[in-house]
């Protein structure tokens, strides 16, 4: 718990915290339009601000500006943001109900489970119909399935971290293995969805943001609201269970929402890695523990990070410093949270080892 | 001094029974293996029998056809994979002891990403560079990631910072390699990155054998010679070193050889992935010892056998199809080694903690 919410912060600490955590909110939503507007401005034809603001509000520009705005790259900045709050969230409910600050989407098995199922759907076996705006329930499916796996190889009342990262290696390394046996199988094109794999935001366009919207607004909210229960989790169990909470039927459902919250991303920008796991620390870092704070900033850090991880990444593919052939499929955004997850992952450890 | 002579001599009924113990288990592992070659040898297009394909590969003379299948494209890939597979076997075995801690392997040390991420930067950029000597590149980027997962490591000695050093090192290059890929890839080049990042046996001929052999041949005897030292490194390390042992030497020994064996293979056959951690461990359970002196060598017996019937799978499952053996071993693998790892792990980490 924070020490805001200790009996002797008094009633100042806590009018602080709250004004420092307006804030916080304020600053990184600016950051986030900021972010918005960069974005919009990078890509194959330069834009300025100017004229982005000027074909988003409708005021007469030409025409190529006007659709390579509205059609290509306001999509393509949405998405990014949705796809980053849900992530860092994700990451945020996962690190406290598994009581271990190192769980993160990626790491405990839970994308690499979706994305399996998403191909296995898409490659069509079983002749299943593409499902279209169902499909984050069909990854959800998935990711459920492999999360419940790590989760139940590595629960010994807390999940033991060491347990939790081998199972997690593990049971991703089996499922990816699978997934790319079935695309080898479906002779589906591979360069298309090897970027995907690992996480990127080519080519997205309307149609994923139909796919992501109402499942965003959906599970945000949700999570929001599951920032009290979180709170009684962080006490321990033994604390939750006496204040008269059903600890682990509480932590299966918050578990499933975390999923859902996943699966919602992971359907539309892939298995973007490290950001579940950076955000909430960034977060933490900023307000502390409580989840009434922490999971609207991982929020807000999530969308931060993963816009301005595209932003790299669209500015390295314009600019390439080597000459490249014709056939670009651009930098995936996830390879860049990649370069920004690793070190920052070491860091976390060695912080911890030094401890 | 070890666990296991102790025990010899509480019990000296198994110290008798020891050498026919070993001997009996080299030979199930031997014929584990000679079944799986006999297998890959006879199957395919043209069908051989097991004692026609046996026979041509001795100078029979046959069709054409066959002779020409059996004796350049699936012997080739029968040695490849006896020899890969001891390969990863030692050096994971020695890995593990080296370092004292199960999980240490070409995977999760990131020896085997940065041996990839060599031969990637390599093929896409069009090094000019002989095919003889891609295991030296893929021993830089081998011994490179290796090191930086060590000195990352350095002070920390539980089991489970070393591992997750190592899967974040791992998740690095795995973005590099990623990176490469969109950035200086054509649609060619990317195809035959994905199925060698796989890794795979398939389409090798006797020239890709040639590469990795010399390797083998001098980084093995090398590996199996460390056995001793090893044995007294499980004492711990303030032992060892009283006992006179320079433990750091050691130790960059245990990883200059094992990188040497693992480069070699990833050069030729791509990462196949968790040979290197299953061998040692089912060896150890099977052997009920933990004596270096005996794990090291059937270790590598087991690796070779593991692969040799995982590439018969690789062949058969769906045949004629191929699929990539990588994927085999990560899929039957990971469950086996989630079985093995989930006590011995959290034993290690309680006496280290």
């Amino acid at each position: 718990m924070s020490a805001t919410d200790g009996r002797a912060g008094a009633a100042d600490g806590r009018a602080w915290g709250a004004r420092r955590f307006s804030m916080l909110l304020a600053v990184g939503l600016a950051l986030i339009g900021v972010l918005f507007v960069v974005h919009l401005c990078t890509g194959t034809v330069r834009l300025g601000p100017g004229e982005v603001l000027a074909s988003l509000l409708g005021r007469h520009t030409e025409d190529l500006h006007r659709t390579v705005v509205w059609e290509l790259r306001l999509p393509r900045s949405l998405i990014a943001i949705v796809a980053g709050a849900l992530l860092g969230t994700a990451g945020a409910v996962l690190q406290i109900i598994m009581r271990n600050n190192l769980a993160e989407p990626g790491i405990t098995g839970v994308t690499a489970g979706g994305i399996l199922v998403a191909v296995l759907w898409i490659a069509g076996i079983g002749g299943l119909p593409h499902p279209g705006r169902f499909m984050p329930l069909v990854v959800l499916l998935g990711c459920l399935g492999a999360g419940a796996v790590v989760f139940a190889l590595s629960w010994r009342g807390g999940v033991h971290p060491l347990r939790m990262v081998l199972s997690g290696v593990l049971v991703s390394a089996i499922l990816s293995s699978v997934t790319a046996f079935i695309m080898l199988r479906a002779q589906a094109g591979v360069g298309g969805i090897l970027p995907w794999i690992i996480g990127s935001l080519n080519g997205r366009v309307w149609v994923h943001w139909d796919q992501l919207w109402p499942w965003a607004v959906a599970a945000l909210p949700l999570a929001l609201l599951a920032a009290r229960p979180l709170n009684v989790l962080q006490l321990g169990d033994s604390v939750a269970a006496a204040r008269g909470m059903r600890v682990n039927v509480t932590r299966t459902a918050l578990f499933c929402l975390a999923a859902l919250l996943t699966a919602a991303a992971v359907s539309v920008v892939g298995a973007v890695g490290f950001l579940g796991l950076v955000a909430p620390h960034i977060a933490r870092w900023l307000t502390g523990e409580d989840a009434r704070r922490l999971l609207p900033v991982a929020a807000v850090a999530g969308a931060v990070l993963l816009v301005g991880a595209d932003i790299v990444s669209q500015g390295v593919t314009i600019r390439p410093p080597f000459p490249t052939p014709q056939h670009r499929p651009g930098l995936p955004v996830g390879a860049v949270m990649a370069f920004i997850g690793a070190p920052f992952f070491l860091y976390i450890l060695r912080r911890g080892a030094a401890r | 001094m070890s666990r296991s002579s102790q025990a010899a001599t509480a019990v000296p009924v198994s110290t008798r029974w020891e050498p026919v113990k070993l001997l009996l288990i080299a030979t199930g592992l031997l014929l584990c293996v000679f079944v799986a070659a006999s297998l890959s040898l006879a199957n395919g297009i043209p069908k051989l029998s097991m004692a026609e394909a046996w026979g041509i590969l001795w100078g029979e003379e046959a069709e054409r056809l066959a002779q020409l299948s059996v004796r350049e494209l699936r012997a080739p890939r029968v040695a490849l994979a006896v020899i890969s597979g001891a390969a990863l076997g030692l050096a994971g075995a020695m890995m593990q002891d080296g370092l004292r801690n199960p999980l240490a392997g070409p995977e999760l040390l990131g020896v085997a990403s940065g041996a990839s991420l060599a031969v990637a930067v390599v093929t896409l950029f069009h090094v000019p560079l002989l095919l003889v000597f891609y295991p030296w590149a893929a021993l830089t980027g081998g011994l490179l990631a290796g090191s930086v997962v060590i000195f990352a490591a350095k002070g920390a000695r539980s089991t489970l910072q070393v591992v997750l050093i190592g899967v974040a090192v791992t998740a690095f290059i795995n973005a590099c390699i990623i990176a490469l890929i969109s950035l200086a890839g054509t649609s060619g080049s990317v195809l035959i990155l994905f199925y060698f990042l796989l890794g795979s046996l398939a389409n090798r001929t006797w020239e890709h054998v040639w590469i990795v052999a010399p390797w083998v041949a001098v980084c093995l005897p090398l590996g199996l010679l460390l056995a001793r030292p090893l044995n007294t490194l499980r004492l711990g390390d303030h032992a060892a070193q009283s006992l006179g042992m320079r433990v750091g030497r050691v130790r960059t020994l245990v990883l200059l050889i094992g990188a040497g064996l693992v480069a070699a293979v990833v050069a030729v056959t791509g990462p196949i992935g968790w040979i290197g951690l299953l061998a040692p461990h089912l060896t150890r359970r099977v052997l009920r010892s933990e004596d270096p002196r005996k794990v090291l060598a059937f270790s590598a017996l087991t690796g070779a056998a593991l692969l040799t019937m995982a590439d018969v799978g690789a062949k058969l499952a769906i045949a004629p199809a191929e699929t990539p053996v990588g994927l085999w071993t990560a899929v039957l693998g990971g469950p086996v080694l989630l079985l093995l790892l989930r006590d011995r792990v959290l034993r290690s980490d309680h006496e280290r903690d």
